[in-house]
């Protein structure tokens, strides 16, 4: 390549990429109209239309649009030809097409040709010739487009707030599902469990994940977790498998809307251990066996319990008598009371506090009404007796320690006062009525009980009854349970019938709560002031 | 073969002085000076139409003599035999012995003037064919060569078609060029009556001979064309055709028959010509739509639909130069 053919190439290259950059220009003005107007449909959508990811559509649109146009700009650049064919459009009569023909060329004709090319080339100005020309209507629409997404992006709508909602709930729903999956995983892990109570763990798990599949509003989104929170808490307190226990426990926390004190943490710990020592025996595995000792050597420590301490590693070992084991339980077992007294004295003053500063609201009437429960919790404690006559063995202490744990987890729900009827039902057949009404008047902020239960109280009650710990009444359904609780051969059933309770007197159920709260109060050591509030919170009921 | 770029513009300088030559005793129609000037350096053949007396013979006289190339007019009319045209074998004593001696008619110039062409029969038409296309005579066995350059200058008249011998399509298309002579404007048709009625005939100088046209003709044939240009060129005939695919609608509506592969030839070596008088090297897109009109409209024939719409070959081929 000679001189002149040199001169010529470099001179249509630097045509071509001013004619690229025209292009990049032209297409990008054009695939940020496209993309500004996609996003403005997007943001019109979601005005009407709860769409959450709208903004970031509409944005990734209009970015989308912008590099498309560029891209295609870039991949649209002209080539040698067309750039020769560019420039001699601009008077130069096909002399640079035909000079790039002949590049490489040496006749003369070819000579005298590229001269006359480059001659005329010499007076000539790229940036004159092409200038970067941006057709203003279009950019006026691109920024027209541009304001108004914005301007309707910052518009309020219900559609949006529904949005918004929607995907909140989304994400808990996806954060429980992931809780639930990951407790699936560990039961599958577990090597001491059976196949059948794995897949029976598994398939009650599952369950609870499509249950949270299936909600559409934070409303279903609470109620199913309270489900899934109940029944995990039942089936850890039917669990054997202490791993098992832990998981479900742990999932039943997780779905719980209010975190554990540090002493119903230790109450909840000390009876875990409790069972373990209750179910010890000589199948018991090795590992088994250290991971009960380590508990001890924890829950010791934390308790400042010597002979927890003390005997773990007999228990590491097996090498404990009847007695010593027996003494342990006892130990455990008070360990276990002190701190669920501790608890509940430190929620009732709590919740005193709360219902002071909020009296007349909704919370403030819940947490009274879970206080509630937390004391009568706390009389069952103090009358072993009554368990004694559900027939559950010589284990009383523990069996308590058991129905404590189970009114535990109700304190937390709203759903309290069915929970503590049933119970009730179980072991008198008076404590139905009790039942009922405290369902419906203790969780009036809570789950429409109340009015179930009353529109259920003309049912005639036929089949088996199966006891729910913790599950609030609604309609007559198909749930799992126990049957037969009060004659002391409690056996659990899948799909047995449950019906609604039935509606007691306001009166007699403030009446019945006043009563039992008066007594309470003034039966234990709270402090007067604390006592002023109960009594106080009561005559208002009354009133 | 040209040397350098000097003497390439020593050549244009010729034949632009040749053009303003001629100019000085034709009143307006520069176009058509041009076009026949076109000609005679793409070494083609010109079918000059237009209404009597605006200057068509005057004009091939004019070229003829700023060129200084020898001119013969024949007078085309229905008695007129081929051998008037070609010339005969004429029976000549010879030493007390009687021989064929070849009389060379006419035709034998090197601008041959063939006035009203459709008024002879097809026969004699005929009869320029060979001339027209091989540059060459046969008369009995013998085949004589015509004098270079060659050219036939013919004309026709438009209104009047009575008594007239249409020319074929295989005779037109030897035709490089048709032009159509139009009436000149009226400051025009002022001069000419002014040059014409007070002054004597304007005497001409010859400015080239018939070497310098056969060597400028080899210089415009070297004329180097871009293959974009020469595909546009290519374009254009082939959209001329209703038969083939891909024609604009405006081909298949009007058109019955396309141009011939001889009118693509016509059109890169006339436009090389064009180019070369616009002094450049190279030929444009530009040269190739000015040469199209007078290459293709005596090369495509129009359908009755075309009559209809008064359509005319001129129109059609604006639209297909549009359309490319």
């Amino acid at each position: 390549m000679n001189q002149m053919d040199s001169q010529i190439v470099k001179f249509i290259k630097r045509v071509r990429s001013r004619m690229t950059e025209q292009k990049i220009l032209f297409f990008g003005i054009w695939g940020a109209m496209g993309g500004f107007g996609l996003a403005v449909i997007f943001s019109v959508i979601a005005l009407f239309v709860p769409w959450y990811y709208a903004p970031v559509f509409a944005i990734a649109g209009a970015l989308l649009g912008i590099l498309v146009g560029i891209v295609l700009g870039i991949i649209r650049k002209p080539n040698m030809t067309e750039a020769a064919l560019g420039l001699d459009a601009h008077g130069f009569h096909e002399r640079l097409i035909t000079s790039y023909g002949l590049i490489g060329k040496e006749d003369v004709y070819s000579q005298v040709q590229k001269q006359d090319t480059l001659r005329r080339l010499g007076a000539f100005q790229i940036r004159k010739t092409f200038p970067l020309k941006v057709e203003w209507q279009k950019l006026v629409t691109v920024l027209g487009l541009a304001l108004a997404f914005v301007i309707i992006s910052f518009i309020p709508t219900a559609s949006k707030e529904a949005a918004q909602e929607y995907h909140e709930i989304a994400q808990q729903v996806q954060e429980e599902v992931a809780k639930v999956d990951e407790a699936i995983e560990k039961i599958e892990s577990i090597e001491n469990l059976s196949e059948l109570e794995k897949e029976n763990m598994i398939s009650t798990l599952v369950e609870a994940k499509k249950e949270l599949q299936g909600v559409e509003n934070a409303e279903e989104l609470a109620k199913a977790k309270e489900r899934i929170e109940v029944k995990m808490t039942q089936e850890a307190a039917m669990a054997e498998n202490r791993s098992v226990r832990e998981e479900l426990q742990k999932l039943s926390n997780g779905m719980s809307d209010t975190p554990k004190s540090q002493e119903q943490q230790l109450a909840e710990d000390l009876n875990d251990l409790q069972k373990d020592l209750q179910n010890l025996n000589e199948n018991t595995s090795q590992a088994d066996r250290q991971a009960i000792a380590n508990e001890m050597q924890r829950l010791g420590q934390q308790t400042g319990n010597q002979t927890m301490q003390n005997q773990a590693q007999n228990v590491a070992n097996n090498t404990m008598s009847q007695d010593q084991l027996q003494q342990l339980q006892q130990e455990v077992s008070n360990e276990q009371q002190t701190a669920q007294n501790n608890s509940n004295n430190n929620q009732m003053a709590n919740n005193s506090q709360m219902g002071q500063t909020t009296q007349n609201g909704q919370n403030g009437q819940n947490n009274q009404n879970g206080q509630n429960g937390q004391e009568n919790q706390n009389g069952q404690n103090n009358q072993n007796g009554q368990e004694n006559q559900n027939g559950q063995g010589n284990q009383n202490g523990q069996e308590n320690q058991n129905g404590q744990t189970m009114q535990n987890a109700q304190g937390n729900e709203n759903g309290q006062g069915n929970q503590d009827g049933e119970n009730g039902n179980g072991g008198s057949g008076e404590g139905n009525q009790g039942a009922g009404g405290e369902g419906g008047t203790g969780t009036g902020g809570g789950y429409n009980t109340g009015s179930n239960v009353g529109t259920q109280k003309d049912v005639e009650l036929t089949g088996q009854m199966i006891t729910i710990p913790n599950r609030e009444f609604q309609e007559n359904e198909s749930l799992d349970g126990k049957v037969n609780t009060e004659s002391g051969s409690a056996t659990y059933q899948k799909g047995g019938e449950a019906w609604a309770g039935t509606s007691v007197d306001y009166q007699q159920v403030v009446g019945d709560y006043s009563q039992n709260a008066y007594s309470k109060v003034e039966s234990s050591n709270y402090p007067s002031g604390v006592q002023d509030i109960v009594k106080s919170y009561f005559e208002e009921l009354n009133k | 073969m040209i040397q350098n770029e000097q003497e390439m513009k020593q050549m244009i300088d010729q034949v632009l002085r040749c053009e303003a030559e001629i100019g000085k005793s034709i009143i307006g129609q520069k176009a058509i000076i041009r076009q026949m000037i076109i000609a005679i350096l793409t070494d083609g053949n010109v079918l000059l139409e237009g209404v009597p007396g605006v200057g068509k013979t005057q004009m091939v006289k004019a070229v003829s003599r700023s060129m200084n190339l020898a001119f013969s007019r024949i007078q085309f009319t229905p008695d007129l035999m081929p051998a008037d045209v070609t010339g005969t074998n004429l029976i000549v004593k010879e030493d007390g012995q009687n021989k064929f001696q070849f009389e060379a008619g006419p035709i034998f110039s090197n601008i041959v003037l063939a006035d009203e062409i459709n008024r002879a029969t097809p026969k004699t038409q005929s009869a320029l064919l060979e001339a027209m296309q091989e540059k060459t005579v046969t008369v009995g066995k013998q085949t004589y060569l015509l004098p270079k350059p060659f050219m036939v200058l013919a004309t026709q008249n438009p209104i009047e078609n009575e008594g007239t011998y249409p020319l074929p399509e295989a005779q037109l298309d030897r035709f490089l060029f048709k032009l159509n002579v139009r009436f000149p404007a009226k400051d025009e048709l002022k001069d000419i009556v002014n040059l014409t009625v007070n002054q004597k005939e304007q005497a001409l100088a010859p400015i080239m001979t018939a070497e310098d046209i056969i060597r400028i003709r080899q210089a415009i044939y070297d004329m180097p064309i871009a293959d974009a240009v020469m595909d546009y060129a290519m374009n254009l005939v082939y959209n001329t055709h209703p038969e083939l695919k891909d024609v604009p609608a405006i081909t298949k509506k009007y058109i019955s028959n396309g141009a011939s592969p001889r009118a693509a030839q016509a059109i890169i070596k006339t436009a090389k010509a064009r180019a070369f008088m616009e002094n450049r090297f190279n030929v444009s897109f530009e040269d190739i739509q000015y040469v199209a009109f007078p290459v293709l409209r005596h090369r495509i024939i129009c359908n009755f639909e075309a009559l209809s719409d008064n359509m005319t070959p001129d129109k059609i081929i604006a639209q297909l130069i549009q359309q490319q």
